[in-house]
């Protein structure tokens, strides 16, 4: 969750329940042959990513995520095998699966390490994508750890600082920590200006976009989404250090590779992702309490802060896609205009009850 | 010493040596200190090289930075460690952070030390390198300076230090990946410097005193975060580790006249426990070699890997002597000639 300004909203989409539209993906991923426990499991992270107003990682994605499993190239029901450990440390093999599914496995090994031994670090190689980088660092957060998390994928996306082709991907890193009495305190960005889905979206209804945010097949700025072909680094040279360095650390760690040295697609269809998680248990450092305190006093100081906009509230990181949380899972999710009706096309398709109407 | 003539870095770092001896500093603790300050001039960070002597030996004179100074342990938990620098010289407290957290990594795959009542340590870059020699990956953060603040994203006042945070990745064949970013979107140091040169600053710096974007340097009183909420949220990351967990308070919670507090995070993740070395740095430098063959921009000779132009920086000074900005050292030599040191090149 990146620290912004409230988003203008355009809620002109349904409005839906957490809990029907939990059971619904979790429906719609077992059409593809997940495990009950599973499929739920995977769409509580989706509509937990909903709930904070994370629509480029919530249920949006299923249709993404189902065309990869009916198509054969993930298995559905992967064996994530923890290959090593030692102290402070253990690998995993996300067995070509759902990156949620190695994720869950991985954070929570990384939690009880640290509960032992201060520290946890865990990397996982051959898996896919796990959805928003900060549902993992909450995890921490909320067992008492800081928690850091970054992934890669194949697919370099993102334009080279000084260069007109893509260096790595457009991959998220994630910061959390305990946030007293508030929610946890959660950085969760993406090394790019914008999700390349977000400039699709800006582009709907023939509109341009700013210059700064992208660039077309030969690495020159484009206002055309239509001819966007790489994003480009936040703060350009910052960005692109940030990038660089987390995609070629997971790839040289996990033994997967960069995005720049991974096939562009796999004879297989893998997807070939690799996963970074660490957590440091809190109170190894200071006690739990303190520390919560000190959070609670840095958070109400920022919110007293005076603000650009009169009336708005100056955020911690997180802080806003929390309001936003806490409202939704009360009284649903409204969703914009458009983003369910790819979702609602696939259910309709295999004769899974849409939980909202079209 | 105005100056166009190139000097050799061997003779700065045995003047910055005697200077900083002749303030106070055991050897050891001045031929660190040197290292550490020649090594900025040479990957061209001047604002973090020698013409930090004046500042160093100042902040030893009133007793902020205190030479010979005890660090201890505080508490040590796996592999986790808290330190309490006492205010002993920046760069000999940060170097024994770093080597404290290669040990706990060595031995527990991640360590991660905190150190209370650190000070100024140089460029980020040196310690998260530090690491790497060992075949770590490095990390590290620090709170900054009472001199520059950082607004907010979405507020008109001060909210975060302009400290930095670091990563440093090893590789073989090419100089090791470096991320090392200040959270603003400058350094008040280049503000300063275009002050000086009484040339204008891109609007997107900062704001002056009544929260206006200013093209002035003069009138800049507040830098932005880099990038806007990415820059403001890892400002918070950088706070809350070295404001919260290594001791010093967070910037927005500092109240005017409150001691300037300094608190440092080192980390390094041993390589071995994850990858065999040879095998990740072969790797670390194919995908070096990838980004160098992607097409450069038009006006640009070369895709550089991150780090890597503060390296050819280096590799040119080693070779061709120093070149540096004018008046640079002539602040310098007031610093060494009121401390009895002749500087070389007068």
């Amino acid at each position: 969750m990146a620290a912004s300004t409230r988003p203008t909203y355009d809620a002109t989409g349904p409005t839906v329940m957490c809990a029907d539209l939990e059971n619904f993906g979790s429906q719609l991923l077992q059409t593809v042959g997940l495990e009950p426990t599973d499929a739920m499991f995977i769409a509580e992270t989706l509509v937990h990513a909903d709930l904070l107003g994370l629509h480029s990682h919530g249920v949006r994605m299923l249709p993404l995520y189902i065309g990869v499993l009916a198509a054969g190239n993930m298995n559905p029901r992967p064996q994530v095998q923890e290959t090593r450990s030692g102290p402070g440390y253990a690998f995993f093999d996300g067995d070509n699966g759902m990156g949620q599914l190695a994720a869950r496995v991985a954070m929570n090994r990384a939690i009880e390490i640290a509960r032992s031994s201060g520290t946890g670090t865990t990397v996982v190689d051959n898996t896919g994508h796990f959805g928003a980088a900060g549902y993992w660092t909450i995890m921490a957060a909320e067992a008492g750890c800081l928690g850091y998390c970054a992934s890669n994928l194949r697919g370099p996306v993102l334009l080279a600082h000084g260069g007109r082709g893509g260096a790595a991907g457009n991959n998220p890193l994630a910061w959390a920590f305990p946030g007293g009495t508030h929610r946890p305190t959660v950085l969760d960005m993406a090394t790019g200006t914008v999700a390349l889905g977000k400039i699709a979206a800006m582009g709907d209804g023939g509109h341009e976009i700013p210059e700064d945010l992208a660039a077309d097949a030969d690495g020159m700025p484009t206002r055309d989404p239509a001819n966007v072909k790489y994003v480009r680094p936040a703060g350009g040279a910052k960005g692109y250090a940030l990038a660089v360095v987390h995609d070629v650390l997971i790839g040289a760690l996990s033994g997967g590779g960069s995005a720049l040295q991974k096939p562009p697609l796999e004879p297989d269809g893998r997807l070939n992702g690799g996963l970074f998680f660490m957590a440091m248990d809190i109170a190894a450092v200071m006690p739990l309490a303190d520390f919560n305190t000190a959070m609670d006093a840095q958070t109400d100081a920022v919110n007293a802060l005076d603000p650009i906009e009169a009336g708005e509230r100056v955020s911690m990181p997180g802080q806003i896609e929390w309001d936003l949380y806490e409202e939704r899972i009360t009284s649903g999710i409204p969703f914009p205009g458009g983003v369910l009706d790819p979702v609602a096309n696939l259910a309709g398709q295999s004769d899974v009850p849409v939980p909202w109407h079209c | 010493m105005t100056g166009t003539a190139r000097i050799d870095s061997r003779k700065v770092r045995a003047f910055s040596r005697d200077v900083m001896a002749a303030s106070g500093c055991t050897n050891l603790e001045a031929e660190l200190v040197a290292d550490v300050l020649v090594e900025a001039d040479l990957r061209g960070v001047f604002s973090h090289g020698v013409m930090r002597l004046s500042s160093y030996t100042g902040m030893i004179k009133d007793g902020q930075m205190r030479p010979g100074a005890n660090i201890h342990e505080v508490l040590s938990h796996g592999s986790v460690a808290v330190l309490d620098a006492n205010h002993s010289v920046g760069p000999v407290s940060a170097a024994f952070g770093v080597d404290r957290a290669i040990e706990l990594a060595k031995a527990g795959a991640t360590g991660f030390v905190f150190v209370r009542n650190g000070s100024h340590f140089g460029p980020a870059a040196h310690w998260a390198l530090r690491a790497t020699e060992a075949d770590c990956v490095g990390f590290c953060v620090s709170n900054g300076g009472g001199a520059s603040g950082v607004l907010a994203y979405g507020s008109r006042e001060i909210a975060l230090t302009n400290g930095p945070i670091c990563w440093a990745v090893p590789s073989n064949e090419h100089p090791a990946l470096v991320a090392d970013m200040a959270v603003g979107a400058a350094a008040m140091g280049k503000v300063r410097v275009a002050q000086a040169a009484g040339e204008s600053i891109p609007a997107d710096w900062g704001v002056d005193a009544s929260g206006l974007p200013t093209t002035d340097p003069t009138a800049l009183t507040m830098l932005n975060p880099f990038a806007g909420p990415k820059g403001s949220g890892l400002g918070f990351v950088m706070e809350t580790l070295s404001g919260i967990l290594a001791g010093a308070v967070p910037r927005v919670n500092r109240e005017p006249g409150d001691p300037q507090s300094v608190g440092q995070v080192f980390a390094a993740i041993n390589i071995a426990a994850f990858r065999p070395v040879d095998e990740f740095k072969a790797d670390v430098d194919d995908a070096i070699e990838r980004l160098h063959a992607i097409p450069p921009a038009p006006g640009n000779d070369k895709v550089l890997a991150p780090g890597e132009p503060e390296w050819q920086c280096r590799e040119r000074a080693l070779t061709e002597g120093l070149d540096y900005p004018d008046g640079l050292l002539d602040r310098v030599a007031v610093t060494a000639q009121r401390l009895g040191v002749v500087p070389f090149w007068i």
